[in-house]
């Protein structure tokens, strides 16, 4: 059980790195494109496509551990007030809540990923991209939201456990 | 459905979700679920609803979002803002109210070469406010000025809040992100100046609100030296964002990598850039980033639900039909921004009120880069109005130990108001924001 834990908090810690790779490879793709474009080049269409293709990738891949680090924002008006079962209550129905909206997204989003990958659907930008390639992480990610909302409820940790003054923002 | 019904079954819906504390992102999926359901035809809508969310985060507009974010991570983590304190800690010399001065100046530049006001806060408020309270400066000269010029970061570019806004407005109207971008820097420098004229009146009006104390004498020649090694580079960056967005030789998105490129080259001209700064700064733009995406995924199928539904459209009619002058309806738009700011963040007062207001900004035949210099004020006021401006809880958490909220709230209220005087100004002289970017070709 153990070992299973620790190969599930692998594939977490791993797509984050994997979506702080991606937004690292969009850089570095402006960046060559915008630079062999200045030297007179004509420069290479993929560049922005795969940029675009790379902000959804690297969302998608990062967030379930963005949860799990109580990065996605909330709002603190009514459950700040609560104290003891009260609190408990409502904070295990936000839980079950995103635990119910996470799955059932993980479901219709892979209906739409087999229905792509049958009907042979492309997404066409700069170059045609297959549909399923495009959409495949987003039942993965919800998935794995859905896991993360169930480690909060049937674990130790809360959600609300978070100093707010080290909230990230823009 | 009538409009009015399928409107409060949706905003209700989410901001019913919000304040049960669901996550924003989530509070707007379910309602998108359930929007789609009752109004886009059950299992398809919610189809619909998934390809919806996945196209509107895959486009190229969005591309200086995480961008811009990176520049302010590196921009905090290598340490280069407490190389420009100490040196405008060396320039300003014996002034009444330096300290008070200086985190103005400090903010204005951190807004020029960082987005993040948050960041800019924390920053300042930790090393300022202890020296501050050494020195006998009473709460609401060193609370202060650092709650107002800690907000510049939304205002002047780089500013991935408003690359958001431009991307969401752009859905509905035709805007220039670049001008969106460019329209702030006039309006933020002159909020700065206010702030510096506050700074002068509540000194003369009250010297021991900020007590002389010597400084070590500077001489000239090693004031200008100090600023030009170490605050003229800065101009080099803030060139590669603004500056060639100005001059129209490269768009926000190839801009913000240059400003990335920016950053990394003065980072490794100073010698402090180094494998951890880089790592802390993409883990940091990583989280930021997903968590704003998220929102935006969700909350973009949330506007099209409402515009299906006849909501958008329902309640920009009825507004309309009032028949109140434009001012008025500008006011009425702020206001409601102000209120939404009181309780929630400022990504979901967006998501909540553009597919509403600009429809309305586009009837009442607004400018856009005007309109959106506008909220973008009242995005930025939002952020230092009690009881939830996040700028307030940042700033308790780096205060000394004893300072009370309402201590804080105080401290930043005269800002607001010197932001409601820019307000005025911007309506009366809407050339303010306009100018610059009419010199763009």
């Amino acid at each position: 059980m153990h070992g299973l834990a620790r190969a599930y908090d692998a594939v977490i810690a791993g797509l984050a790195v994997l979506g702080g790779l991606v937004l690292t490879a969009i850089f570095l793709a402006i960046v060559y494109d915008v630079t062999v474009r200045t030297a007179g080049i004509p420069s290479p269409l993929w560049t922005v496509t795969l940029a675009e293709y790379g902000l959804l990738h690297s969302t998608l891949f990062a967030t379930p551990w963005v949860l799990r680090r109580k990065s996605h924002v909330f709002i603190t008006i009514f459950i700040g007030r609560l104290r003891g079962t009260p609190k408990l209550w409502v904070e295990r129905l936000v839980y079950v809540a995103g635990i119910a909206i996470c799955l059932l997204l993980a479901w219709y989003s892979l209906t739409v990923v087999i229905a792509e990958y049958i009907r042979g659907f492309e997404d066409i930008r700069s170059f045609a991209m297959p549909g399923w390639i495009v959409t495949a992480p987003v039942p993965l990610a919800f998935f794995l939201l859905a896991t993360e909302f169930a480690r909060f409820l049937f674990g130790p940790d809360s959600m609300l456990a978070v100093d707010q003054t080290g909230a990230e923002g823009l | 459905m009538e409009w009015y019904t399928a409107g409060i079954l949706m905003l209700g819906l989410v901001v019913g979700l919000m304040v049960l504390s669901i996550p924003v992102a989530f509070a707007f999926l379910i309602a998108n679920v359930v929007g789609a359901m009752v109004f886009m035809g059950g299992v398809a809508g919610i189809e619909q609803l998934i390809n919806n969310g996945t196209r509107s985060i895959s486009n190229f507009l969005l591309i200086p979002v995480p961008l811009f974010i990176l520049m302010g991570e590196l921009f905090f983590h290598c340490g280069i803002a407490e190389r420009i304190f100490s040196t405008l800690d060396k320039v300003f010399g014996r002034v009444p109210g330096r300290l008070s001065y200086m985190a103005v100046a400090g903010g204005t530049i951190f807004a020029a070469l960082s987005g993040s006001s948050i960041s800019t806060t924390a920053m300042m408020g930790s090393s300022m406010v202890p020296e501050m309270t050494r020195r006998g400066y009473k709460k609401h000269m060193s609370m202060g000025p650092i709650l107002g010029s800690g907000s510049l970061a939304i205002l002047i570019p780089p500013s991935a809040l408003v690359v958001l806004l431009g991307s969401l407005m752009g859905a509905l109207t035709t805007i220039d992100i670049g001008r969106l971008l460019i329209g702030g820097i006039v309006p933020g420098l002159i909020l700065a100046t206010f702030y510096a004229i506050l700074i002068f009146v509540q000194v003369k009006f009250d010297p021991e609100a900020a007590p002389l104390y010597d400084v070590e004498p500077t001489d000239f020649g090693t004031k200008i030296l100090l600023a030009t090694v170490n605050i003229l580079p800065l101009g080099f960056v803030f060139f590669c964002v603004v500056g060639l967005i100005l001059i129209g030789i490269a768009t926000p998105s190839e801009a913000a990598a240059f400003g990335v490129v920016g950053v990394l080259v003065l980072a490794a001209a100073f010698r402090v850039l180094n494998w951890r700064v880089v790592r802390k700064s993409i883990e940091g733009t990583l989280v930021v980033t997903t968590m704003v995406f998220m929102i935006l995924m969700a909350s973009s199928t949330f506007s099209q639900i409402m515009a299906f539904s006849g909501a958008s459209a329902g309640i920009v009619d009825w507004v309309t039909g009032f028949e109140l002058p434009r001012l008025a309806m500008l006011l009425f738009m702020f206001a409601v921004l102000l209120f939404l700011g009181m309780f929630v963040d400022q990504i979901s007062q967006m998501m909540l009120t553009i597919p509403i207001f600009v429809p309305l900004a586009i009837s009442l035949e607004f400018d856009p880069v005007w309109f959106g210099v506008i909220v973008v004020l009242a995005l930025e006021i939002s952020t230092t109005t009690p009881p939830f401006g996040l700028l307030l809880f940042v700033m308790m958490g780096v205060a000394p130990p004893g300072t009370t909220f309402s201590q804080v709230v105080y401290a930043g209220l005269p800002y607001i108001g010197c932001a409601f005087v820019l307000l005025a100004l911007l309506i009366a002289v809407p050339d303010v924001v306009l100018f610059l970017p009419g010199l763009m070709g």
